[in-house]
């Protein structure tokens, strides 16, 4: 489970680079939705994640990819954030066979890599807040990749300490 | 198949065509006058005075013909395009002189200058040439003898002569135009007030193609006439000091006569003043003296057209025409400015032998203000070392590659792999910009520099790099000048309604070609215009932009993805705002800058979906990588216009092009409105501080002014065009605006 983590860890951080050559266009769609796909997958394998999850999060992710095709799916750019997030409470269900926990074990995990996030971005003098300020530009790339490091790397550590913590208070439990 | 044999039956019809071609025959050879043709070196350089020799007489009254040919012609890098091409480079002390074989000079005039050739001395004055001709531009001394063929002349070439001044009391024909040479490069202050110059223009006219023999009309561009009565007639205006047009023919020859029927402007109508008759000539300027001080106390208007007596191949004929105005800078009317830019850091790895650089082409800008241009050209050039030394690299400055600036010769510093070359200009000549300024905007062309450079033993560098810039790798002024107020074009091919909404104007063109850091193939031509309008409006400042990357390789052009610009005034700008923001479309209509309709809802549903997942720290300033992917995404995706106060005094204009928008155009137009600026009664300077076009930013401190709304007659400011180019006090209301 935790080399799978690792690995998706690892897919985004490498995808995000591939925005430093990104063409400006309407592929930024392509852009948008491949990373909330990989970044939902490395999320999902935290608390495990089936074949079932991967379809979903494909499905979840393409109208992203295809929305300047059909300009209504540009609503879906609103709204998938939440999708993501109500089906990631889902997986982490399944994972601890309970909604109260599955779905506090997805708010904990983004309100502490949050916490990191903004520990980081103190200790580094407003850099991430820079790079977040600085949204997608067609010549500043550099931001992308680096919340994108950023951010994964936090939240694995989150989801990690999560799980310890719901470990520790199951076995409290008996 | 043998040719159709003409039928018999009318003997006598025969005979008279026989005839005819005879008589025909014998009155070419008798129109082909013999003309010798000198290759002149002059110890001055030739302007609109053109030599004549007193007492001749030929079909060109007493003047003598000036051919410009290049001295040499080398092999040249041309910076903005990437492109290496043999570069000629002309000299304005080096021309043709063509001269009637028996020309008899007279004796008792009294000669400014002489002209020494194999066949005799010539005594020579200067003036406005008496045929109209002021000179012809050859690629060579054959093209020249061509040209001269197609005029019906009969050229032979006769070696090499001298032109020599002598003191006549008169002094240097030139006198009063050079007195500003030795002027520095560094940049002219803004004119004061109350001060009258001269102010260049330019017309423009439609090329037309010549199928026909017969009268073919010229017609101005665009479809607003000066006259209601006589469609096609050009707009000149008041106060013309000189006109000159230049002439283009391409794709053929043409044996016409250019007629140039000047009209006066009474209540929208034109009343005819004369006509003037030249020999039409490729690549060559004429002077129209019917348009002088004295005729053009009324509104002139002209109107351009040929007599076609035969042509062969399929011409087209282009027409432009220069002129000069008399203005007085006066209270309430404001200056605008001019900079041809080159971005710091464009770096132009050559790797080749090369004799001349060329630093351009940029836009002839209307409303030149003599005496008030710059440039701060520097240069960085690299090359390889011959036999481990740097040899010194003497190098020549030509505008336009005719008038030189100066020669000055640079030590190379070693660094163990190349030659360094620190090139900075070392003068600039007012005299010579605006000699080349005129000649340009007669041919409708741009400004440019071109740079001779080699070794002081006369070898050709292995050139590796050029660095505009410098060492330093600053922005430089190209070329920068002051501009009179009134713009009577928008664009080239249309005159806007010039007499109703007189407004100021500020331009700054930039090239840039970024290769490094970081490498790419690409070449960067932007344009900025800061319109200031007239009081009343309620946008009183108009920015346009203009931007692309060509890549010369593939022909591929990238539309302008982002800009960026500050705009400080002293006053407050802190409710500053962009109104109606649109894309100029090719076919120059406005396409507003608007987000795409699902894109606009998107926004709309983001607001809801966002307060939920606050909650759940997925959306937030620092939240995360889901919300930032998809809430930027969304964000970037249409096209954008955004005005931000960075302090009390200094705005920012932001424009993005969204990666989903995909609007075909380069050109922005971004009109402002700024409550401060009205109810001012003092003229408000504006300076542009900081412009980046796409990845490319300079800091060029381009000024413009607003005129002031209050205290001088500003109720009577629109119908102002007549003041303006009369220079008077009092305005009248007697301008004519057409209503096609």
């Amino acid at each position: 489970m935790r080399d799978q983590t690792v690995f998706f860890l690892l897919l985004v951080v490498v995808f995000s680079l591939l925005w430093f050559v990104w063409p400006w266009s309407w592929l930024v769609g392509v852009f948008v939705a491949g990373l909330v796909f990989l970044w939902s997958l490395f999320f999902a394998s935290c608390v495990g994640l089936s074949r079932g999850f991967v379809v979903v999060f494909g499905l979840v992710a393409a109208p992203l990819a295809l929305a300047p095709l059909a300009e209504p799916l540009f609503l879906w750019y609103a709204v998938a954030p939440l999708a993501v997030f109500v089906v990631l409470v889902y997986a982490a269900y399944r994972a601890y066979d309970s909604l109260l926990w599955g779905f506090l074990f997805v708010v904990g995990s983004l309100w502490l890599h949050v916490i990191i996030l903004a520990a980081v971005d103190l200790l580094s003098g407003g850099l991430l807040s820079q790079a977040f300020d600085m949204g997608f530009d067609v010549y500043v790339r550099w931001n992308v990749p680096l919340i994108a490091f950023m951010d994964v790397s936090s939240l694995y550590i989150s989801c990690r300490v999560v799980k310890l913590i719901f470990a520790y208070v199951k076995r409290r439990r008996g | 198949m043998t040719p159709p044999k003409l039928r018999g039956g009318f003997p006598a019809a025969r005979w008279v065509g026989a005839a005819l071609v005879v008589l025909a025959l014998s009155v070419v050879s008798a129109a082909a006058q013999r003309v010798y043709v000198y290759e002149v070196e002059s110890d001055f350089e030739i302007t609109e005075d053109v030599p004549h020799v007193p007492g001749i007489c030929w079909r060109f009254g007493e003047q003598l013909l000036v051919v410009w040919v290049p001295r040499d012609v080398a092999p040249g890098i041309i910076l903005f395009t990437n492109e290496t091409a043999p570069i000629p480079l002309y000299d304005r002390k080096y021309f043709l002189l063509v001269v009637p074989v028996d020309a008899r000079p007279s004796q008792s005039a009294k000669a400014e200058a002489f002209l020494k050739t194999p066949d005799g001395v010539y005594p020579v004055v200067f003036r406005k040439p008496d045929a109209g001709i002021i000179d012809i531009l050859a690629h060579s001394i054959e093209d020249a003898l061509n040209i001269l063929k197609q005029m019906g002349l009969q050229p032979e070439y006769r070696g090499k002569a001298e032109l020599r001044r002598i003191d006549t009391g008169k002094g240097d024909p030139n006198a009063g135009r050079e007195t500003a040479a030795a002027a520095t490069p560094t940049q002219v202050s803004m004119p004061s007030r109350g001060s009258t110059f001269d102010v260049y223009g330019g017309l423009y006219f439609r090329e037309i193609p010549v199928f026909t023999t017969g009268q073919v009309v010229i017609p101005v561009h665009g479809n607003e006439w000066a006259c209601v009565d006589l469609p096609y007639t050009a707009y000149v205006g008041y106060d013309v000091r000189s006109f000159v047009l230049g002439t283009l023919i391409r794709g053929g020859t043409v044996d016409a006569d250019l007629i140039v029927d000047v009209y006066k402007i009474d209540r929208g109508y034109c009343i005819y003043l004369g006509t003037q008759t030249f020999r039409l000539a490729n690549n060559t300027r004429y002077w129209v003296s019917l348009i002088n001080p004295t005729t053009s106390v009324d509104q002139i208007a002209v109107f351009v057209r040929l007599w076609v007596r035969s042509f062969s191949g399929q011409p087209r004929v282009g027409v432009n025409a220069s002129l000069i105005y008399t203005r007085t800078y006066r209270y309430g009317f404001e200056v605008g400015e001019f900079a041809a830019r080159a971005a710091g850091a464009s770096g132009y790895q050559i790797n080749n032998y090369v004799r001349r650089i060329v630093v351009g082409p940029y836009v002839a800008y209307d409303g030149y203000i003599a005496q008030t241009a710059s440039s701060s050209l520097r240069l960085l050039i690299t090359t390889d070392p011959v036999n481990g030394v740097c040899k010194d690299l003497r190098v020549r400055f030509t505008i336009n590659g005719r008038s030189s600036i100066g020669t000055s010769t640079y030590r190379g510093v070693y660094d163990g792999r190349v030659c360094s070359y620190n090139v900075n200009l070392p003068g600039f000549s007012q005299s010579s910009f605006q000699f080349e300024y005129s000649y340009a905007k007669a041919f409708g062309g741009g400004l440019f520099w071109v740079l001779d450079i080699e070794y002081t033993d006369g070898t050709t560098p292995y050139v590796r790099a050029i660095y505009l810039g410098g060492p330093n790798l600053q922005d430089i002024d190209v070329f920068r000048y002051w501009r009179w107020a009134e713009q009577w074009k928008t664009r080239p091919e249309a005159i806007d309604r010039i007499w109703n909404n007189p407004f100021l104007s500020s331009a700054y063109e930039l090239y840039a070609a970024p290769t490094e850091p970081p490498p790419a193939p690409g070449i960067y031509h932007g344009l900025v215009t800061i319109r200031t309008r007239s009081a009343g409006d309620s946008e009183r400042i108009v920015l346009t932009i203009s931007g692309r990357y060509i890549y010369p390789g593939t022909n591929h052009v990238v539309y302008i993805n982002r800009a960026e610009i500050d705009l400080r005034m002293r006053i407050d700008v802190s409710r500053i705002d962009a109104v109606g923001e649109s894309y100029l479309m090719p076919d120059y209509q406005l396409s507003s800058i608007a987000l795409p309709g699902w894109v606009r809802e998107a926004f709309g549903v983001k607001r809801v979906v966002d307060c939920i997942l606050m909650l759940a720290g997925v959306v937030g300033r620092v939240s995360g990588l889901l919300g930032f992917a998809t809430g930027e995404g969304l964000k970037s995706a249409g096209d954008s216009v955004m005005v931000q106060t960075l302090d009390y005094y200094t705005a920012r204009i932001t424009y993005r092009r969204g990666w989903y928008t995909n609007v075909a155009s380069d050109t922005i137009i971004i009109p402002l409105r700024i409550p401060s600026l009205y109810g001012r009664d003092s003229p408000t300077e504006l300076e542009i501080t900081r412009i980046c076009l796409d990845n490319i930013c300079t800091n060029p401190s381009l000024k413009a002014y607003v005129q002031p709304d209050r205290g001088y007659g500003h109720t009577s400011h629109r119908p102002v065009k007549n003041w303006m180019f009369r220079a008077q006090v009092v305005d009248s209301a007697f301008y004519f605006v057409p209503t096609r």
